[in-house]
């Protein structure tokens, strides 16, 4: 008798939720992005691609390096294959939706004052993103600089 | 405990100035103006007692006013009289009605952290003669080493003091510097706030509970102690437990065995019924037990001594097919080598990138808790989206960045922290497995490395044996003899190690369970029956006692003693901000005075000693301040003794102390007098 003779009609297949990886889930992306913007751009402005590519050094210590070099010179940024996420796109999106980023003429993305406020307690919050916020900081607004940011990406279309 | 007698002593360059008051029992007013040097008086009475922690915690000088160690005005109002020595002397008395006279050098030629205690009342009955000991104060062990003066205070009041926890896990004594302030509430710092003032840089955890708990002698700072004890003793009993098991494992390692079935923490049932032997690895995957092994070389040994030793030419001939053999073997041997080598290396990897998926899970499950706190900060970062919704067009959205099928659901956050941790047990299982499996594989290297050592060793002997004279012993036959008796002395000495030392777990396991047991049946709260009562009587005379002294800030049935923080409170909450200024001073007289009541119905530790510099009774009613000293006043039939020290004017004292049984002490003008030899 097979599996399914067995139990009859009384088989049920149930859906179950889905376990996602939590940095999927959109308030700690959005977090993410408030904090690439507060601690890590100047003025706290940023074009797509610099966000890009900070979102991608998060993910992990490899990563993170590997921008630490070619901050400090010792790689040349061609070198390395920055992962472009929709997800980042997606988290931008409901960003700017609650009004905490807007779009600013040439220059990408910027903090709204009500940006600069949750991302201020985005900061202050102990126990919060510490890694996140440890390495951000030390990079810093100057070091990552749009054209090391363009050499990145011009070079891979060569 | 009683004050008997202050006396002061200052050499000036105008002549011997000072004072002395004397204390009885029951209610004594001492009333003098505000600047007349009252409180000199009372601050002295700490510092002659070493206590002057409770006043500042700088060391260089002593806290006390300039009239003790630089000028004076002298009783002439004339030009100021420079002091050129200090000295306090104060004349106390314990349950047991001993009295003894403290003297404390403030300034002078004697060392300022000396205090020597004359054993007798040298002040009150001066014809006697008494001996006298020196001891230190404010030095490191003043309250636990035996020339320290409060430990031989606490010995004279009667008191043991508890060992209690700071806040780095060390354990110290329960300064007397903590517990004073129960009972002698100081001008300065005395009436500032609802919890007396306990010197902070102790740094004793939970304070304040500690001293209630000593000061009543509650059962449940016995019920701490003891718990901690046996939390000492559980960890005492680790610790030994698992240096015989690394014995034991070392024992196991070092015959290339494995050790199986060996719990590394305590257990209260051992042995169990099968108990834990060392297997040692065969050839191939056969695994046989220590004892076994060691039959088995006996009997071969016993084999080979049945026979006698064979001449050279008598096993040349099988001398060279076993040569032949054993080079086999040993080929085989160390192929199976090379094969373990490659499973080591395949479990070593496979360990490692379990370890990695380990890494990868805590680094989720910690970014899945800053999801949780960022829904918390919810509203004020992302209005919308903490709540799922669209922030554009407010429709449920579901709570991932990632596309999903459209019955498709993703989990909640705490449901993902929970799977996550069952993700991790599943791999920390996986890891100790592969672990253990690994370690297995050690051994079986390690023996066969021995085996292939021994191969070769024989080899060579047979070969030389091969190329010797015809009429010589086989040494090939006597070094396997040789090296089968060392081999099996060898093991028998470690099997006797092993078995003493598995015998050794049983009493720890005994006592492990003893002490399991005990600690369960300990109460769960600290608090005994014995304790509420207590506590209980305290709260109803704080009560009886605020309606008294007409307290109106709160229904006075609504506060009660916390029972965690034993602090006053009102419905569970701090009183510090709903209560008028003098109810607020209403609140300290009736907590502290409270205590002393208590001390009157059940047995505790209490001094039987009430000090209060300044009550600030300006603050409250004429009637609270009456009602106050009525009942200070029961102190005379109980046997205590309650100082006030009151600036309060003389007339409107003795119009409330008209029916009040009490010692009036005046002073108009300075307490500090020129002082007649």
């Amino acid at each position: 008798m097979s599996v399914i003779d067995y139990f009859g009609n009384n088989l049920v297949f149930r859906s179950r939720p889905e376990a996602i990886s939590a940095d999927f889930r959109p308030l700690w992306r959005m977090a993410v992005v408030l904090l690439i913007l507060r601690l890590a751009s100047y003025g706290n402005r940023s074009t797509l691609s610099r966000l890009h590519v900070l979102n991608w050094a998060i993910h992990s210590e490899k990563n993170k390096d590997n921008i630490r070099i070619i901050i400090s010179g010792d790689l040349p940024p061609d070198k390395i294959m920055v992962r472009i996420e929709p997800s980042l796109i997606r988290a931008i999106e409901l960003t700017k939706g609650e009004g905490l980023i807007e779009y600013t003429r040439g220059k990408g993305i910027k903090l709204t004052q009500k940006g600069v406020e949750a991302a201020n307690k985005v900061v202050s919050e102990p126990n919060l993103l510490s890694e996140e916020k440890l390495f951000l900081q030390e990079i810093g607004k100057r070091k990552l600089t749009e054209q090391l940011i363009n050499k990145m990406f011009s070079e891979e279309f060569r | 405990m009683k004050i008997r007698h202050l006396r002061i002593r200052l050499k000036t360059d105008q002549g011997l100035h000072g004072t002395d008051i004397s204390f009885p029992d029951g209610l004594v007013i001492l009333r003098a103006d505000n600047t007349s040097g009252k409180s000199t008086c009372f601050q002295s009475i700490l510092v002659a007692l070493g206590l002057e922690a409770m006043l500042s915690v700088k060391r260089k000088e002593l806290p006390l006013h300039p009239v003790m160690s630089e000028e004076l005005f002298s009783g002439s109002e004339g030009n100021p009289a420079k002091v050129i020595e200090s000295d306090i002397y104060l004349e106390i008395e314990n349950k047991n009605e001993e009295r003894i006279v403290v003297h404390r050098t403030v300034k002078g030629t004697r060392n300022k952290n000396l205090v020597t205690v004359t054993k007798g009342p040298a002040i009150s009955n001066p014809s006697r003669t008494y001996t006298a000991e020196d001891f230190f104060v404010s030095q490191p062990g003043a309250a636990t080493r035996e020339s320290g003066f409060h430990s031989y205070l606490a010995n004279f009041l009667g008191w043991s003091l508890p060992s209690v926890q700071t806040y780095e896990g060390r354990q110290v004594p329960l300064y007397m510097e903590t517990i004073f302030p129960y009972f002698f509430v100081e001008q300065k710092r005395g009436w500032a706030s609802l919890s007396p003032p306990i010197p902070t840089h102790f740094r004793i955890r939970d304070v304040h509970r500690r001293v209630i708990e000593f000061l009543l002698q509650l059962d449940a700072s016995d019920i701490a102690d003891r718990r901690m004890e046996l939390n000492n003793k559980i960890r005492s009993v680790e610790a030994r437990w698992s240096t015989l098991i690394n014995e034991l494992q070392a024992i196991a390692q070092n015959v290339s065995g494995v050790l199986k079935k060996l719990p590394h923490t305590p257990v209260s049932n051992w042995p169990p019924d099968s108990s834990p032997v060392i297997q040692i690895p065969e050839d191939n995957n056969n695994w046989v037990t220590f004892e076994d092994f060691i039959e088995q070389q006996q009997s071969r040994l016993e084999e080979l001594n049945s026979e006698e030793i064979p001449l050279v030419n008598e096993v040349s001939d099988n001398a060279s097919v076993e040569l032949a053999l054993t080079e086999n073997q040993l080929r085989e041997k160390e192929l199976f080598l090379s094969k373990y080598l490659n499973s080591l290396e395949i479990e070593r990897a496979e360990l490692s990138s379990i370890q990695q998926r380990l890494d990868s899970i805590e680094v989720d499950i910690q970014r899945n808790k800053d999801v949780r706190t960022l829904q918390n900060l919810g509203s004020s970062i992302a209005t919308n989206v903490s709540v799922q919704k669209c922030p554009t067009c407010h429709q449920q959205i579901e709570d991932t960045l990632l596309p999903l099928a459209s019955d498709q659901n993703v989990m909640t956050v705490d449901d993902n922290i929970n799977f996550l941790e069952q993700q991790r047990r599943t791999f920390i299982a996986a890891f100790q497995n592969t672990k253990a499996v690994m370690e297995a594989r050690e051994r079986q290297i390690q023996h066969i490395r021995q085996d292939i050592a021994s191969d070769r060793a024989k080899i060579r002997t047979l070969r030389r044996t091969l190329i010797s004279d015809d009429r010589l012993p086989s040494m090939e036959s006597i070094r396997e003899r040789i090296e089968l008796e060392t081999s099996i002395t060898r093991n028998q000495t470690l099997l006797e190690q092993f078995q003493i030392r598995l015998e050794r777990l049983t009493p720890l396991a005994d006592e492990w369970f003893e002490i399991q047991k005990e600690l369960k049946n300990l109460p769960k709260e600290d608090v005994s029956k014995s304790d509420k009562e207590k506590l209980s009587f305290w709260n109803q005379s704080l009560r009886n006692q605020l309606a008294e002294y007409d307290f109106k800030s709160l229904q006075v049935d609504e506060l009660e003693i916390s029972e965690n923080t034993y602090l006053p409170s009102h419905e569970g909450f701090d009183l510090h901000t709903n209560i008028s200024a003098s109810d607020f001073i209403r609140i300290i007289w009736a907590y502290l005075n409270g205590l002393i009541e208590v001390s009157r119905h059940f047995e505790t530790n209490h001094p039987g000693l009430l000090v209060f510099d300044e009550p600030r009774q300006q603050s409250t009613k004429d009637i609270s301040f009456a009602a106050l000293l009525k009942q200070a006043s029961k102190a005379a039939s109980y046997n205590n003794q309650v100082i006030f020290g009151t600036s309060e004017r003389d007339s409107k004292l003795k119009e409330i102390l008209k029916d009040i049984p009490h010692e009036y002490i005046p002073f108009s003008g300075r307490i500090i007098q020129p002082v007649k030899i």
